[in-house]
């Protein structure tokens, strides 16, 4: 149970106590908990996730908002943290406790240890500050007029709808420090996990095989190597995709990216029940349907687990 | 090879799905980039969840319902508040302080189009008080207490409103001014009755134009959140259209990073300077600080509420609280940004006894301990442990409570008094005066209107019977409450001024149901290529005659 009273926190600190109590009467928050509780499933089977008490908008439109933005800044990020970090993974591999190994060992150690709020100002006071490279924050320049998001995801609506290059620009500008900042422990645990995996793999009997038949380096690695080792690789990924969909506070609190992890915490912090149920109910589903996909690419990687019967 | 090809549409379904959600199916705008000079951006604290004025009593949606809606009068620029005319040319009060007469201009017109008269100025101050209103935003944190008052309202002309009043009240000029009181339009307000439920009228509020101000919500989307609006300048204001065409409202609650894309020009405006920066932002020549004495108190309630059983409902108790106090070190800890207080009225109201000090306060430091313990000791509660609830996160009042709590913990435990701190969620303590458990509460006050009655009503008074729910000490005396309203009816203004002197001595000598503590500056900076821009006596920043040099 939330703390506080909820009629309060709307009303304010001001409020008489009679305001409290015709509230409290009209929100329905003086029925018993378990009618509360079944009044709220009844709207949910209907589509109704209620109204923000904070702002009175209805939660489904702040969250048209919010999810497409965590959405891009997550799959920027996964797909950052994929390329690199499947790399160096690979890299480190190849050599193990070589110089390579041990510079990927550093980077996965830094990454994973590192405070991304502290990070995250380092490199904005950098990039943006000092160098005057990339911006401070936002999800695009505030001299933009007439831009209207259609689809929520900046990148595609830059790309697709507004076909400005230009504008495209300036959107992933604006992404690439937020998402550089938000990979930087994905990078540094599928980096580990890719190494591990693509050890364990070039040590078998069909490598050696693959080698015997004259295949290139590049062909080893990759085509007979990393195949092998990535169902353990691709639960990583999807497993961090899945973490990252639940909103990135500190990432965006310090770029000021309006996505759902500052929503959940504002949520909280005035006890705002119903945004924070319909962000908890999309946090978990699309949790559980990253990793219900993630099980159904299994059989797209490995052919054996297509077979009927196979384990 | 059917598994592939159905894990492959499933997947093909879901990103389909997804997708089409997302999308709106709206045609695609017109896209321009426009001048940085024609655009203003200001970093704040806050954000703005609601821009219904009449629903809101958070700071962080004035900021921004300021540039948007005027209401009859305008706060001055300089302190101490007085009051201008704005959407009314003129007024005139009864002698009585119970019939307001306002003239109202004759050449504004509403951002959507409708024209300003006394029908639509009657017709804001019913959404604001009238419970069952069929445009009612449902809550209405000021529409009681401090437009309750209001007997009638009659337009006896097209440019002429008159408020009469259940009894004299001379703040009402001041609660005029009040953001609560600004004006909305009529053809907002009927568009709000389609509107079934009331949050569904705030909602619509938020996206829609609906004021008379330099700055106009110009596109259902340019409220994109509360941490992020855009306002246009509105072409057909009264005054003229504001220099600057767009003023962004950005969020960021990171003080030194706010402080950062202002040096860097990324942003042009921004609040709440840390007080460690505040000289560093004064050397900068491309910066200029503005600071002010806010009016505000940061106070210690002790619950006097004899049922409760605290040993704070003895007045032994709280004059060795009272004794014990030492506000240096709470200055110091303010980086020198804050000046004590003694009494419940910041120096620049109008009441405010100069040179006063309680009976407590003016005892020299070592007496005061001396006697404090003895005071103790005498009513039975060496030892005792007393929990101190403070807010859990800072307030402009109070920018630093687990500090500040922490140094009354100290200076408490050397008079035998064991204090056990409680940091306590804003709103949950917020909510406690009623039904309090905490025998002492370290809060705060700010003015909404400027006006004495502001400070003394809520805090250390209530209705006729029982303090209010602001009312952290639950202090409640028939005599002080007498006192308190008939100053609130007074017209003379010095006369008034006299009445809340008196009650400042009576109600710290007699009862000390409070300590005061402090009251701190707050602060704006700028670019310095900015010029126009100001912040009116009650604190709030004006963008509307704001340029670029």
């Amino acid at each position: 149970m939330l703390p506080g009273d909820p009629a309060r926190a709307v009303l304010g600190q001001r409020a008489s106590e009679e305001n409290v109590r015709v509230y409290r009467q009209q929100a329905g928050l003086d029925r018993p908990l378990h009618q509360q509780l079944l009044s709220y499933l009844d709207d949910l089977a209907h589509g109704e996730f209620g109204t923000s008490h904070r702002t009175s908008q209805s939660v489904a439109s702040e969250l048209k908002v919010r999810i497409p933005a965590t959405m891009e800044l997550a799959l920027a990020a996964m797909l950052l943290a994929t390329v690199v970090g499947v790399s160096l993974g690979i890299l480190a591999s190849i050599r193990p406790h070589g110089p390579l190994d041990l510079a990927c060992l550093v980077v996965a150690l830094v990454g994973v240890s590192i405070p991304i709020f502290w990070l995250g100002f380092l490199l904005q006071r950098l990039f943006a500050g000092e160098l005057n490279m990339l911006p401070f924050g936002g999800r695009m320049d505030v001299t933009w007029e007439g831009f209207r998001p259609i689809t929520g995801f900046f990148v595609i609506d830059a790309a697709l709808y507004y076909r400005s290059p230009a504008l495209l620009a300036d959107v992933l500008a604006h992404l690439a420090l937020p998402a550089f900042v938000l990979a930087t422990v994905p990078t540094a645990l599928i980096a580990r996990i890719t190494r591990a995996t693509m050890m364990e793999t070039l040590k078998q009997d069909y490598m050696r095989t693959a080698k015997a038949k004259g295949a290139g380096p590049a062909s080893v690695v990759l085509k007979h190597g990393l195949r092998n080792a990535l169902i353990p690789i691709l639960t990583a990924v999807t497993t961090q995709f899945g973490y990252l969909l639940g909103g990135a506070v500190l990432t965006e609190t310090i770029f000021g990216w309006p996505g759902l992890g500052r929503y959940v915490i504002e949520s909280i912090d005035i006890l705002d029940a119903r945004p924070l149920q319909a962000s908890v109910l999309f946090i978990a589903s699309a949790f559980v349907l990253v990793n219900l996909l993630t099980d159904l690419s299994y059989s797209l990687v490995d052919p054996r687990l297509r077979r009927r019967g196979a384990p | 090879m059917r598994q592939t090809v159905a894990t492959f549409a499933l997947m093909a379904l879901v990103g389909m799905l997804v997708f089409t959600t997302a999308c709106g199916g709206n045609s695609v705008p017109e896209l321009r980039k426009v001048e940085k000079q024609d655009v203003l951006v200001f970093l704040r604290s806050d954000s703005s969840p609601k821009l219904d004025p009449q629903a809101t009593s958070d700071g962080g949606d004035a900021i921004v319902l300021v540039q948007m809606y005027e209401g009859l009068v305008s706060a001055s620029k300089a302190a101490p508040v007085t009051w201008e005319p704005a959407l009314a040319s003129k007024w005139e009060i009864s002698a009585d302080a119970r019939t307001y007469t306002f003239t109202i201009r004759s050449d504004v017109k509403f951002h959507d189009g409708a024209k300003l008269d006394s029908s639509a100025v009657r017709r804001s101050f019913e959404r604001l008080t009238l419970e069952n209103d069929p445009a009612t935003p449902g809550s209405r944190p000021y529409a009681d207490d401090i437009f309750g008052c209001i007997a009638r309202v009659e337009t006896p002309d097209s440019q002429t409103i008159r408020f009469t009043l259940k009894e004299s009240n001379t703040a009402f000029l001041a609660n005029c001014g009040m953001f609560a009181a600004f004006i909305v339009s009529p053809k907002a307000i009927e568009e709000m009755e389609k509107q079934s439920k009331p949050d569904d009228r705030i909602a619509w509020l938020n996206h829609h134009p609906a004021g008379t101000g330099p700055y106009t919500i110009a596109a259902d989307s340019d409220y994109q959140s509360a941490e992020n609006i855009t306002l246009t300048a509105f072409s057909n204001h009264w005054r003229g259209k504001a220099p600057i065409g767009r003023l962004v409202f950005q969020t960021q609650s990171d003080g030194r990073t706010r402080l950062e894309r202002l040096k860097h020009n990324d942003v042009q405006v921004i609040d709440n300077v840390m007080p460690a920066d505040w000289q560093a932002v004064r050397d900068e020549k491309g910066l200029v600080l503005f600071a002010w004495d806010d009016l505000n108190v940061a106070y210690l309630a002790m619950n006097m509420d004899t049922a409760k059983g605290f040993p704070t409902a003895d007045k032994r108790v709280r004059e060795a609280i009272a004794l014990a106090v030492d506000r240096a070190p709470m200055i110091k800890a303010y980086d020198g940004i804050a000046q004590e207080m003694h009494v419940l009225l910041p120096t620049a109201m109008p009441g405010h006894p100069k040179g006063f000090l309680p009976a407590c306060d003016a005892v020299p430091r070592e007496d005061a301990l001396k006697r404090a313990r003895a005071l103790i000791k005498e009513a039975g509660f060496e030892g005792r442990e007393l929990v101190l609830a403070f807010p859990e996160k800072p307030r402009p009042y109070l920018l630093q409570p687990e500090r500040i709590a922490d140094l009354l913990r100290q200076q408490f435990d050397a008079i035998g008094l064991k204090i056990k701190l409680e940091k306590t969620p804003n709103r949950e303590l917020f909510d406690s005066p009623p039904n309090s458990t905490y025998p002492l509460v370290l809060i705060g006050w700010m003015t909404d209107n400027g006006d004495s009655d502001n400070f003394w009503r809520p805090l250390l008074a209530g209705s006729e019977t029982k303090p209010s729910d602001n009312n952290f000490a639950r202090f409640f005396d028939k005599g002080v409450y007498a006192e308190v309203f008939a100053a609130a009816r007074e017209a003379g203004m010095d006369k008034r001024a006299l009445m809340y002197e008196a009650l400042e001595r009576r109600v710290h000598n007699e009862f000390r149901p409070i300590v005061p503590l402090l009251s701190s500056k707050r602060s704006v900076a700028w670019r310095a290529e900015l010029e126009g821009l100001y912040v009116d006596s009650l604190g709030f920043l004006h963008a509307g005659l704001a340029t670029y040099r």
